[in-house]
Parts: structure tokens; sequence; C-alpha cells
């Protein structure tokens, strides 16, 4: 079923420390960290796509920061092609940084707004030297073709574009270096619903056409059904349940799970669940609840919660973390 | 739509002629007065009547008229060519005094506010320290140590002016480094230095720029003052501050030697002012489009 990983994450933990303040020096004390991602692992085969689910504040985007070398781990590795970022002469490290790119939630800051739509994209050709200088005005035309925007944006600032346009734009400068793997980061969350459908059906086109491995970030389940191949669901930090995105759909066991799936708006109207609904807000990651770190706001909360909750294999490759995972309820 | 095609109108017009269009009347206001003094300080040996250190014991003090427009000063000489030939040596101190200050300043600043750390502390507490200190109090304390003239006022405001742009880069350079498209291009494995100064630099200059229109007229001002004191531009050399200083003497009896290149300070000041004030909007204008 699974190629070769192409991206392995090991035990990754991404702490933030507050700076530490003129008293704090004197006083000697330490400011409190966040751990924003605390302990995860997950593996993105070749050619597939990981979708990772969470509530905002879950730590799925700083896990895509990670990735791409913009925040340090605590501790943990993450491994592209069996090398992490660290471990890279500088010749690899600009290998790595042609081969993993990334496509940005907002796309009102995504793009210089000094440069235009043309100059940004053969900017990135002529840096790492793509294709031959001659050949640079050809490859911008046909990577704006590729994500579907005419080649007369070339010329436009991207002030004078559209949120969709300036996201398949962000997408084109992403895809000048030929990458293999792309994080997504919420690529759709800003764009109105009628965009949001066009750029995930770009994104699934391109991902057949180009072979491209993703990582997928979003909050909403409904966004990356069609486009993951696995799933992983982030809440506070931790990997709640992970799994081939279909098993997860069919077959949720995780409470957390079955309550964002109970936020996907449905064509059919079914009977309203309310009890899958989670009340409140995520807790603190400066307070993280001590044993299943959900249990405060979990429907299904048992004094047994208060210890920390087992890995339960449930399916093929299906994993979820919590004390009822084995038995299926599906009331 | 009406945009779009409103769009396709003015495009076929002349670039140069849809630029001027779209400048407000505050732009185009202080663009003409400052363009209407930089063209008399460049074509004044063709304008000016007379030779600026001409002295005419017949025409002592003659007030404002013909053939001296503005008059004589206390040497006969006449105001108006001395005005002319003013604005050549006020416009290019101001130029130089605020322009070469901004350009390391606001490469600093934009280093600072990018990279943070140790570089930026350092940076932000020499600032501190010379922002502490009057400005004129300070360019003095220079002054007394290297001695006054035109070349010292210049050293003294280039080791001390670049801390305000140094500032203005650096606060708007904390905003835009977390912005997506520094990331994109951290992302892309951009080099430090192509990130700050040719994706961070250009988005992090527009207050700088607006900031250095009345920095222009407060340096002018600033040498005017310090010739008005002795410390600057040396007689006979016809600096408008200079003349001012001259003029005072006389106040009650030729008030015209002082108040002519008076008014020509005033004209620049406003003109610069009002390129500023119309800057001002029209940058914010396209910061606001793109937000």
């Amino acid at each position: 079923m699974s190629a070769a990983p192409s991206l392995v994450v090991e035990d990754l933990v991404v702490e933030f420390a507050k700076p530490r303040s003129l008293a704090d020096m004197v006083t000697g004390t330490h400011p409190p960290t966040v751990r924003a991602v605390d302990g995860v692992s997950l593996t993105v085969a070749a050619g597939q796509t990981l979708g990772l689910v969470g509530e905002s504040g879950s730590g799925k985007s700083t896990i895509g920061k990670a990735i791409l070398g913009l925040n340090r781990p605590a501790r943990g590795s993450i491994r592209f092609e069996g090398k992490a970022f660290a471990e890279r002469d500088p010749a690899g490290q600009a290998e790595f940084r042609r081969r993993v790119q990334m496509v940005f939630q907002d796309p009102y800051s995504s793009l210089n707004p000094r440069l235009r739509i043309g100059s940004a994209i053969a900017e990135v050709l002529r840096f790492h030297g793509i294709v031959p200088e001659q050949e640079i005005a050809g490859e911008v035309l046909r990577l704006l073709s590729l994500v579907g925007l005419p080649g007369a944006m070339v010329e436009r600032r991207p002030r004078e574009l559209s949120g969709g346009q300036r996201q398949r734009a962000g997408l084109a400068r992403a895809l000048a270096v030929r990458p293999t793997f792309l994080v997504l980061d919420e690529p759709v969350a800003a764009l109105d619903v009628s965009i949001q459908a066009q750029v995930l059906n770009l994104l699934g086109d391109l991902r057949r056409e180009l072979g491209l491995t993703m990582l997928f970030v979003a909050h909403e389940l409904g966004v990356v059904r069609h486009m993951s191949d696995r799933l992983a669901v982030m809440y506070l930090g931790q990997i709640m349940e992970s799994g081939p995105s279909d098993a997860v759909f069919r077959d949720p066991r995780h409470p957390y799970t079955r309550a964002l799936l109970s936020a996907v708006p449905k064509m059919t109207t079914v009977k309203r669940q309310r009890a899958a609904v989670t009340q409140g807000e995520i807790p603190s990651p400066l307070n993280i609840p001590s044993g299943c770190r959900f249990r405060t706001r979990c429907p299904m909360a048992q004094p047994v919660c208060e210890t920390v909750p087992p890995e339960v294999t449930v399916g093929p490759g299906h994993v979820a973390r919590c004390h009822f995972a084995a038995t299926p309820i599906n009331p | 739509m009406a945009a779009v095609a409103e769009e396709r109108q003015t495009t076929r017009r002349n670039p140069l002629l849809r630029e001027l269009g779209s400048w407000s009347s505050s732009l185009k206001c202080g663009a003409a007065i400052t363009l209407l003094i930089v063209l008399a300080a460049v074509f004044a040996p063709w304008i000016a009547p007379y030779d600026p250190n001409a002295q005419d014991f017949e025409a002592l003090l003659m007030p404002p008229g013909w053939p001296h427009l503005f008059g004589t000063d206390s040497l006969g000489r006449d105001i108006f060519s001395r005005v002319l030939y003013g604005a050549r040596i006020d416009l290019v101190i101001g130029f130089f005094t605020t322009y070469v200050p901004m350009t390391y300043g606001v490469v600093l600043g934009a280093y600072a506010g990018y990279k943070g750390g140790w570089f930026d502390a350092v940076l932000m507490r020499i600032i501190d320290v010379a922002m502490a200190f009057p400005f004129l109090v300070l360019i003095i304390v220079i002054l007394a140590i290297l001695g006054p003239g035109i070349q010292n006022i210049y050293i003294s405001v280039f080791i001390l002016a670049w801390t305000m742009y140094a500032r203005l880069a650096r606060a708007e350079m904390l905003v835009e480094r977390t912005k997506d498209y520094m990331t994109a291009v951290k992302v892309l494995g951009f080099p430090q230095r192509r990130i700050i100064l040719r994706h961070g630099l250009p988005n992090v200059i527009n207050s700088s720029i607006v900031f250095s229109a009345s920095d222009f007229v407060l340096n002018i001002l600033l040498v005017s003052g310090l010739s008005f004191l002795g410390l600057g531009v040396q007689p006979p050399l016809p600096e408008w501050g200079a003349m001012i200083a001259e003029g005072r003497d006389f106040i009650r009896d030729a008030w015209w030697m002082a108040t002519m290149p008076g008014f020509a300070i005033l004209a620049t000041g406003v003109g610069l002012a009002l390129i500023g004030d119309g800057l001002a909007q029209r940058l914010g204008e396209r910061h606001h489009t793109t937000v």
C-alpha cells in the first residue's frame, strides 16, 4: 500500500518561551514555556497526502513550520528522505529548500506587495537556477497556467489580485522550484467557500500531475476529506487519532474526532447528535489537563480519564489515544 | 467592472500623465513649489541679475523694487541674486544631510528589526542615548569639538541623524518580518541579506520616505540656524540662514534683508511639507489596499 516514507517525524516537541524579563533575571526565575507540540510522531509516504486537523491552537501549523526548519524543536527529529535538516551540508540544505515548499494561509500577506507576480516567480527561478536565463519568461507563464492564472498576471501586483488569484500565485511561486513535498498551511481557510472548492480541486489535480507528497494542515475535516490518504487529528499538541482517511471517517474512535466530524456540514439531514458536540474553548496550552488532555471537554469523560490514555490500535494503521478506543461506539 | 473599464482606459494614456493624474492636490502643490525652487537653484547663474557677491556702495540697503527685486543688503549686494544662489547651497546641504543618513539608517534599522538579538539591543540603546539629548545640542557639542564649518556640520549630522530612520525602519520591520511573504522567501532558501534588502527594505521604507520630506526642511532650518549662530556656512557665501543673521542688525531699517531669505526658507519648507503630507496619504492608501 504505502511507498517509502518521504517524511518521518518522531517524538517532536516544540516549545515557546516568553522572553526573560529583567525581573525574571533578577529573581532567577524562568518564564513558563508553552508546549505547542508535545511528542508528535507522524509519517508521510511518498506520493501520499497526510491531513493534519485540529482546532486553532492545537499545534498543527507549528508542526508544518518545524518541518520547514522555521522553528527549532526542543526534542525529537524530523527527517526528510532519511536526513534531518541540520545533518545536511550547504548543498543538501539548498536541495531541501527546492524539494520542500510551503503554501500559506493568508493570501493577503503571502505575496510581497512590491513585486509583480512575474518578477516574484522569476526571482525564485533565477536564484535556484531552475531554468536557463532565456527560458525564465516562458517558465513563468507555464507555472501560471499550471495554477490556472492567465499570462497577463505577470505584470500585476498582488493588490490587483483577488484572494483566490493570490493563493494561486503563491502556489505558483512554491511550485517554481519543482518541489516534491508541499506543506499546505490552511491553504483555503481564508478563501470564500466557492473559491475554496476551486483551489482544492487545483491542489488535487497538481498532486496527481506532479506526484506531490503533501502535508495538508486544516481545521475543518470537510476540507481535507477528499485530499488526504491519511488523517491525523490533533488536540493540544498531541495526535488524538490517526489512520487511513476512510477508516477515520467511517469509524472514528476518539470522541474528539467524532466531535469534529459532527461539525462538518452535511447535505443530508440527520438527527442532530447533541452528545458529540464539545463544549467550551480549547484549554490554555500553559495549563494542560492531566491524564487525557481532552477530558475537560469530553462528553464521555470518566474517572479513568485522569490517567494517561493508551494508544490503542483499532485497525490497520489506525490508532486512537483514548481509554475507550477499543469499543466502537455508534449510538 | 467599472474599475476594470476605467483601468483599461487609463492604461492607454501616457504613463507619466496617468501617474500625475493620481497625485493628490497637496502632492501636486508641494511638487510644483519644490520644482520651482530646484529650477531656481539650477538656473541661478542665468536668472540672477547680479553677481551674488558683487558689492555696490552706490546702492546700500535699497528697499525692494526695481532693479533690485528683493532690495540690497548693507554691502549693496542684490538680495534676489543671493537668495537664488542660496537655494543651491541650502538644497544641496538639505539633500545630503537628509538622504545620506537615511540610507544607512534605514538599512541598519531593517537589519536590527529582522535579526533581533544583541545587534538589535545594542543598536537601540545607542539610539536611545542619542535621542535622549536634544538634537541641536549634540550637533553643537560635536561642532565645538570639530570646529565650525559646513564640512563639520555634515560629519556631525551623519553621526546623529540616522537614528530616527533606524527606529522607523526597525519598527516597520518588526511587523513585516512576521508576514508570510517574508517566511516564504526564507522557505525558498534565500540568504538573509537578500531577504532583508530586497524583500524587507522596500516594504519598510515608506514611513522613512515620508519623514524625510519634513526632515529635509528641518535640516535646512538646522543649517540655517547654525549659520545664524556662526557655526555653519561662513560669509560671504549666500546661505539663507547666514543671510538672516546678517540682516538681524538692520531689522529696523531694512526689514527685507532678513525677511527675503526667510521667505525662501518658508517656501521650501511648505513645498517639502506638502510633498511629505501627500506621500504619507498616498503610501498609506497603498498600504491599506494591500491589507
